[in-house]
């Protein structure tokens, strides 16, 4: 059986989360938390890294975030096929499920075994849910 | 819209799974070592068992809330397809991982710059977690 898939707004779901994750790290918002619960130094990582790099850690982040909006897509589909709500609310409405299941559930469970801040977690897990949820608002507008 | 059927006994072994799962795949004896140097994470073998109880208690809610997800989403799968119940429910489980566990997981360990083996000892964990748990969703049925 056929799931209807609009390719653009996997496409545009995916860059979104992109646009996402960097106004939430930036310093001026989360960006300085973050690299005081992680230890990372952004600074001196940017530095070691090389164009290559950089090429690859990007392009694997922007893969990962187009399967994420792909399994959005087709997820929303077929809860819209059970359920038949609008469209945009099955899109949003699978997004937090697979949210809570999947991703804030999971992170915490490994956070929680690795003795990492609480706050790490709650900052980590925020910056996910808004990032399904901004491909869900936009997968749910375009429509299959 | 019918109503979602879920097996409520079938949740709360597939929550308890995950623990037996996890305390397998880290043990000493299998990958526990491995994990904690990859996550340097300092282990106590002098750890009292008390200090456990809290950790694992929480992770069994955080595995029950990813079993009753999986056994909606499987539900929701199973009204389109009806392949088999298990069927649906280990296609479920394995795209709810590469989509919600592992691409969000290779997100943020890139950015901390983690080793790779990490991800993937992790991310593996993950899959063997849900796979037993859609076994046994899909074998007791709603």
């Amino acid at each position: 059986m056929n799931v209807d898939i609009n390719g653009w707004a996997v496409l545009l779901a995916a860059l979104s989360s992109m646009v996402v994750g960097s106004l939430w790290y930036m310093p001026a918002t989360f960006g300085k938390a973050w690299q005081r619960y992680t230890g990372v130094d952004a600074e001196k990582m940017r530095r070691s890294q090389t164009s290559g790099q950089l090429v690859w850690m990007y392009g694997s982040v922007f893969l990962a975030s187009l399967v994420t909006a792909y399994v959005v897509a087709f997820v929303a589909f077929l809860e819209n096929k059970a359920f038949s709500y609008s469209f945009m609310v099955d899109a949003l409405d699978t997004a937090f499920w697979l949210w809570l299941g999947f991703t804030a559930a999971r992170l915490y469970v490994h956070d929680t075994f690795e003795g990492r801040r609480k706050k790490l977690t709650l900052l980590n897990s925020a910056h996910e849910l808004v990032t399904v949820l901004v491909m869900a608002l936009i997968i749910g507008a375009l429509k299959p | 819209m019918n109503g979602v059927e879920i097996n409520w006994l079938a949740v709360v072994l597939a929550g308890v799974s995950s623990i037996v799962v996890g305390w397998v795949w880290y043990s000493r004896g299998v990958f526990g070592n491995t994990w904690a140097r990859l996550a340097k994470v300092k282990q106590d073998p002098n750890m009292p068992m008390s200090a456990m109880v809290q950790p694992i208690v929480l992770s069994l809610v955080a595995g029950l809330v990813t079993a009753y997800v999986l056994a909606l989403a499987g539900w929701v799968a199973h009204q389109y397809f009806n392949d088999s119940l298990v069927v649906d429910m280990l296609w479920s489980a394995a795209w709810l991982w590469l989509g919600f566990t592992v691409a969000r997981q290779v997100t943020h360990d890139a950015f901390e710059n983690r080793p790779t083996k990490l991800t993937v000892l992790v991310s593996a964990s993950e899959l063997l977690t849900v796979v037993v748990m859609a076994l046994i969703l899909g074998w007791i049925k709603p």
